[in-house]
């Protein structure tokens, strides 16, 4: 109730006809309020941060530490579990909780800073293809067809192997495999922007290309990158468990989900929770990021209507 | 053979959450065999939904809740969707739209489009005899080498290629009515006026009645013995054409004529102050080079060849052509925003491209046809407008505003826009504000590409009634482009008619249309349907 009547106060209330008449920000505020996919998935992401954040500073358990006597016990709803370790064990007696909690925060900085450095690659070739055209729009289509073609795992592999691998080094890398999607979105969309008439116009009244390509192409592409971005952070996180799995990701003892899915591999059939935890982890996270990008679309997009 | 069609009370409603909202009411029609109806009236009238109604084509949210379509005394509305599209559709009544780029498949031949409508009506036809039909309806349509036409596919053709194949597909099942939405609006002026004389012909050929649906009442009076007038969804006026058009009864329709009448008639006050050439263009040359294929030379298309001319200060001067005719690439080239291969381009004895973009913006500005893509849906019109300030980087957030306003009050807009985003406005606010943002900057020329052409004509008089104002009041000097020659009368002193990149006449705007020397610009004026005011003012 509280939080209610503060948001009212926040948000001026004008007649339905006179939208008009409210400007951008409250508009744009007054649609996220409203938008209740962006908020269950803003809730949900904030949650998935605090918990990894401050998650590890509740628990006295450490991931690290190791009890052989109390490997594999199932979570604490299965016949056998304990209060003490709520989310069971390891296969090396390790807290799985725990684990999970402070895996979070490798997964999560590495699912979204691989995507951002994948947007970065992507989003600035795509636009400079597609606005200047000609020959330098055929290069880049080259370099495209050159990253497609290279498989991809075995790239990131051998490069990690060779560099050494460490966070930031796996961050970079899976961001350097992941930006083709960004690349061929953006380039069909900042031709066709590129054509229109507004463009032209901008260019009469002397605004530069820099000038142009930022205020004018960007936010018409940018619904797009913002939806393709929500997928990359998915797909990063799991490329990042394959990587772990393969031996070349993050370093065990470290926890990151991928790396616990791919520990709890041996035991599917078994402790089919050492799987379906972290992916539940997973599958979270992608869907507050996937629903919070949509709703951002949505806010973010004049044309949606104001309800 | 005798039928008629009897449409009563017809009512259509949009679906909606809330319940059924209508968007056409008490719709009447009556059509006899052989007459000729026009539809008229401005977009969202209505006009294309009833006739989409009666063929049963319209889009899944919009539903006939009323009123009863009798054909030979059969209700349509009654009958199963099946027993339709197979006694109906295609076969008694058929339709021809507007778009004749999208209406064809573009994956399969002319002659296969053909046989395949002919063959949903009459079955097991052998394939020599179907093609036999297909080459006879491209012969009554008068397209040559139907040979050859027959094995082409739908982006080979024109714009006025397609459209005759489009009629022949209409009426490759002898329909007994032929309903025409707006089928000639896509095309050029010398374009259409064949196509309709094609379907005049056909009408009598083919026996056929027709409901030709246009926004043009110049169109409309060539090819109608009477005319329906529709507005927000309601019959305004009917009555026969001759009648209507010499003396409407209805504010509404006398409003539309009027619009027309005004152009017609011309206007007193082009004036200039003092010969100064403030614009000289000299020999320009432009050529595009097409996309290079594998083992081929690159093919060039030359749009503008050798155009010379100049525009004095306070002038207006106006530039004619039928699309592809490079009037367009002449007004990005003296924007400075295409360069020309050869020639320059002097303005004030200056060289375009010596002056930098900062100068050349205050300038020249200019302002497009197509109102939905000339504003950033991303920007609020506020931005927009304030925008070319913003960029000169030389006024203070206050003064910026305060000009923004100013801007919207000239033409005449309301100051609560500030904060909208096109989407919220019509195609005419939409144009507005492209004045205003072009205007902000003070210019000396304003480059008009065709700035009415997608307007409703109501509007185009209002927008052509603003930039008349603008010119008086702010003394600028306009360049229009346009196809269209009576608004090129009612702004223009002087005229360039242009052909093929290549300058083919010009002179005095009225000089040139009393009496046109080159024979494409006769050809040009003869394929205006101009709507002359009546002799005597019946009401002022």
């Amino acid at each position: 109730m509280i939080l209610k009547t503060f948001i009212k106060r926040l948000v001026p209330r004008v007649l339905e006809d006179d939208i008009s008449l409210l400007s951008p920000k409250t508009v744009v505020l007054r649609k996220a309020i409203s938008h209740s996919g962006f908020k269950f998935g803003l809730l949900l992401f904030i949650s998935i941060i605090l918990l990894g954040i401050l998650g590890p500073f509740f628990l006295d358990i450490s991931p690290y530490q190791q009890d052989l006597d109390k490997r594999l016990l199932p979570p604490v709803w299965i016949e056998g579990g304990s209060w003490d370790h709520l989310l069971g064990t390891d296969g090396n007696g390790r807290d799985y909780l725990s684990r999970i909690l402070s895996g979070t925060r490798i997964s999560l900085t590495i699912g979204i800073g691989a995507a951002l450095v994948g947007m970065v690659i992507g989003v600035t070739l795509g636009v400079i293809a597609g606005y200047f055209g000609g020959w330098i729009d055929q290069f880049v289509n080259y370099i495209l067809t050159c990253q497609l073609a290279l498989p991809g795992l075995l790239l990131a592999m051998t490069l990690v192997f060779l560099i050494g691998p460490s966070i930031p080094v796996v961050i970079i890398v899976i961001g350097c495999l992941h930006w083709t999607l960004f690349l061929v979105v953006t380039r069909s969309v900042t031709k066709r922007i590129a054509k229109l008439d507004f463009v032209s116009a901008s260019n009469a009244i002397g605004a530069t290309k820099l000038q142009i390509i930022i205020q004018d192409i960007l936010p018409g592409i940018i619904n797009q990158i913002i939806v393709i971005f929500t997928l990359e952070v998915g797909v990063a996180i799991l490329a990042e468990a394959s990587l772990s799995f393969l031996g070349v990701g993050i370093q065990p003892p470290t926890p990151s989900w991928g790396l616990l899915i791919a520990e709890g591999k041996e035991a599917i059939f078994f402790q089919p929770w050492l799987i379906v935890l972290p992916g539940i982890a997973l599958f979270l996270l992608v869907v507050s990021i996937n629903m919070l990008g949509d709703g951002l679309r949505d806010i973010m997009d004049p044309k949606s209507k104001l309800e | 053979m005798s039928y008629s069609l009897i449409i009563n009370n017809l009512e259509i409603s949009v679906k909606s959450l809330i319940g059924y909202k209508k968007i056409v009411s008490d719709f009447n029609l009556t059509l006899h065999p052989g007459r000729k109806l026009g539809i008229v009236g401005e977009s969202g009238s209505g006009k294309t939904l009833s006739m989409l109604a009666l063929n049963r084509l319209l889009p899944s949210q919009i539903e006939v809740t009323g009123g009863s379509i009798f054909f030979n005394n059969k209700n349509l509305n009654n009958m199963e969707k099946k027993e339709f599209y197979r006694e109906f559709s295609g076969k008694k009544i058929s339709m021809i739209f507007q778009e004749p780029m999208t209406a064809l498949n573009p994956v399969y031949t002319i002659g296969k489009q053909l046989r395949q409508a002919f063959l949903i009506h009459n079955k097991g036809i052998s394939k020599k005899l179907s093609e036999e039909r297909a080459r006879s309806m491209l012969d009554a349509v008068k397209l040559n080498r139907i040979e050859e036409r027959m094995r082409q596919y739908p982006h080979q053709l024109s714009g006025g290629q397609r459209q005759r194949v489009l009629i022949a597909l209409a009426l490759i099942n002898e329909p007994e009515i032929l309903i025409a939405d707006e089928p000639t609006t896509a095309l050029d002026v010398t374009v259409q006026k064949e196509i309709l004389e094609l379907i005049n012909e056909l009408c009598l050929n083919f026996k056929m009645s027709l409901i030709f649906i246009s926004h043009d009442l110049g169109v409309i009076s060539k090819v109608s013995d009477e005319i329906i007038v529709m507005k927000d969804g309601k019959i305004i006026e009917e009555g026969l054409t001759k009648k209507i058009l010499k003396s409407p009864k209805k504010d509404y329709t006398l409003g539309l004529l009027k619009c027309l009448w005004k152009l017609e008639k011309g206007n007193p006050s082009l004036y200039t102050d003092k010969e100064v050439p403030f614009i000289e263009v000299k020999n320009i040359n432009k050529e595009y080079q097409l996309p290079n294929r594998f083992f081929s030379k690159r093919k060039k298309l030359s749009a503008v060849e050798d155009v010379s001319f100049s525009v004095f200060k306070g002038e207006s001067v106006a530039i004619v052509g039928e699309s592809g005719s490079g009037k367009t690439t002449i007004a990005k080239i003296i924007n400075g925003l295409e360069y020309p291969d050869s020639g320059e381009i002097l303005i004030n004895n200056c060289p375009i491209n010596k002056i930098d973009l900062f100068e050349r913006a205050r300038l020249i500005q200019p302002i497009f046809q197509d109102p939905y893509s000339t504003l950033n849906p991303n920007h609020t019109i506020g931005y927009v407008i304030s925008r070319p300030l913003i960029i000169q980087k030389r006024f203070s957030s206050k003064e910026i505003y305060h000009n923004a306003i100013k801007m919207l009050k000239l033409v005449e807009l309301p100051a609560t826009f500030f904060y909208r985003f096109p989407n919220q406005l019509s195609g005419g606010q939409r144009q507005r504000v492209s004045i205003a943002r072009a205007l902000i900057l003070e210019p000396q020329l304003l480059i008009c590409d065709e700035p009415t052409s997608a307007l409703d004509v109501t509007i185009q008089d209002q927008i052509l009634d603003l930039l008349e104002n603008l010119k008086k009041k702010l003394s600028i000097t306009i360049i229009i482009i346009s196809h269209d020659i009576s608004v090129v009368k009612y702004l223009s002193k002087r005229i360039l008619v242009i052909k093929d990149g290549k300058i083919v006449e010009s002179g005095f705007t009225k000089e040139v249309l009393e009496n046109p020397q080159s024979s494409y610009t006769k050809e040009l004026l003869s394929s205006v349907f101009r709507i002359f005011p009546p002799k005597r003012n019946f009401i002022n």
